[in-house]
């Protein structure tokens, strides 16, 4: 009898526990998040990490939003980056990375994510996703895991209106994959792969125009 | 002419030693750091209260890294004449030493020192050799006639 009871509240609490791990993020439903309201929270950066030297590089302009649907564990949405607001600390450098040997921001202003699909995995704290990235025209697919971590309502109040959620992920970009030419004299300088950081705060409070 | 080439010899194996001291005062300067895109206060506070309230038992460096901001290539790397205004030392970690990259300054980093050291120091060696082989060759022309 004391077995049994034991082994039922056992039960109790571990399906408490389930319940709650698998619901424990359940501010992020029915929402779409805005990004890129906040540029000191909107951190992209990308690295080249070559013989001669590591370049980093980022931008913290970004456009789009996500939707999570209504129960907490699917998401669509679209974020793009202007080309012309990468930084890699040097003007010269800014300039290349526009030009059309590079990235051609002229015809190809944005580089742009957009999700196939993003789903919550067992820890809700991190989404498995497909998207397709469109760099200098061509459009490619990733996959990867994102972190999402909803900020809870009495902390997000000091990040200013709205309800707010941090999404961190890392890919990496092979950049001859999209057309990119790397010229042979900077050959030593540049490599081929770029590791990418995306790192955004979005809230539900819509931008202003 | 020979006079010129002698100063143009010991000159280029100066540089070609001298070269290799420089870059390792500047890498005496150096700290090893991690890059990081710097997040405002607001949200270092909104990171500070939730890591204390999701405390994992072993966070990692990028677990902190991320309370400050976002972190900037994959390794720690050396730079040299670090901005002291831009390193942030968490307490969460002590020994861990973010560096705040902004807007369009980077630092130099200790890997470009070396790589231009090299690069500068076997030219300059190169230059040399020739200037010496140039050097004995005038010199033994001049010698010929006066043998002859």
């Amino acid at each position: 009898m004391r077995q049994a009871f034991t082994l039922a509240v056992a039960l109790v609490i571990a399906g408490g526990l389930l319940a709650s791990s698998v619901d424990a993020q359940p501010q992020l439903k029915n929402k779409t998040y805005h990004f890129g309201t906040h540029p000191a929270r909107t951190n992209i950066t990308f690295v080249s990490e070559a013989d001669l030297e590591t370049i980093h590089g980022y931008t913290n302009k970004v456009q789009g939003s996500i939707k999570v649907d209504a129960n907490g564990t699917k998401a669509s949405g679209t974020l793009r980056v202007g080309v012309g607001s990468l930084k890699t600390g040097i003007d010269l450098r800014d300039e290349h990375l526009r030009s059309d040997q590079w990235l051609d921001a002229k015809r190809y202003p944005y580089v742009q994510l957009q999700l196939v699909s993003a789903t919550e995995t067992q820890d809700p704290r991190k989404w498995s996703y497909v998207a397709n990235l469109t760099i200098k025209g061509v459009t490619r697919q990733i996959k990867g895991t994102a972190r999402i971590s909803a900020i809870p309502d009495r902390l997000g109040k000091s990040l200013g209106g709205g309800s707010w959620v941090r999404v961190r992920t890392k890919f990496d970009v092979k950049i001859t994959d999209y057309g990119v030419k790397i010229p042979q004299q900077v050959g030593p300088k540049v490599s081929d792969t770029w590791s990418v950081g995306i790192d955004l705060y979005g809230t539900t409070a819509a931008p202003s125009r | 002419m020979i006079k010129l080439l002698k100063i143009g010899a010991i000159a280029a194996v100066v540089v070609a030693v001298i070269v290799w001291p420089v870059a390792w005062y500047m890498d005496s300067t150096a700290q090893t750091v991690h890059f990081i895109s710097p997040l405002d206060e607001a949200a270092v506070e909104v990171n500070k209260f939730t890591f204390e309230e999701d405390a994992e038992e072993n966070p990692t460096d990028e677990d902190i890294i991320a309370i400050y901001g976002s972190k900037s290539g994959s390794d720690p790397e050396r730079i040299v004449f670090p901005d002291d205004s831009k390193i942030i030392r968490p307490d969460e970690r002590k020994s861990l030493t973010l560096y705040a990259i902004e807007g369009d300054s980077r630092p130099l980093q200790s890997q470009f020192v070396f790589y231009m050291t090299r690069v500068v120091s076997i030219g300059a060696a190169v230059a040399a050799f020739g200037l010496i082989l140039l050097l004995s060759l005038l010199k033994r022309r001049r010698a010929q006639p006066a043998a002859a």
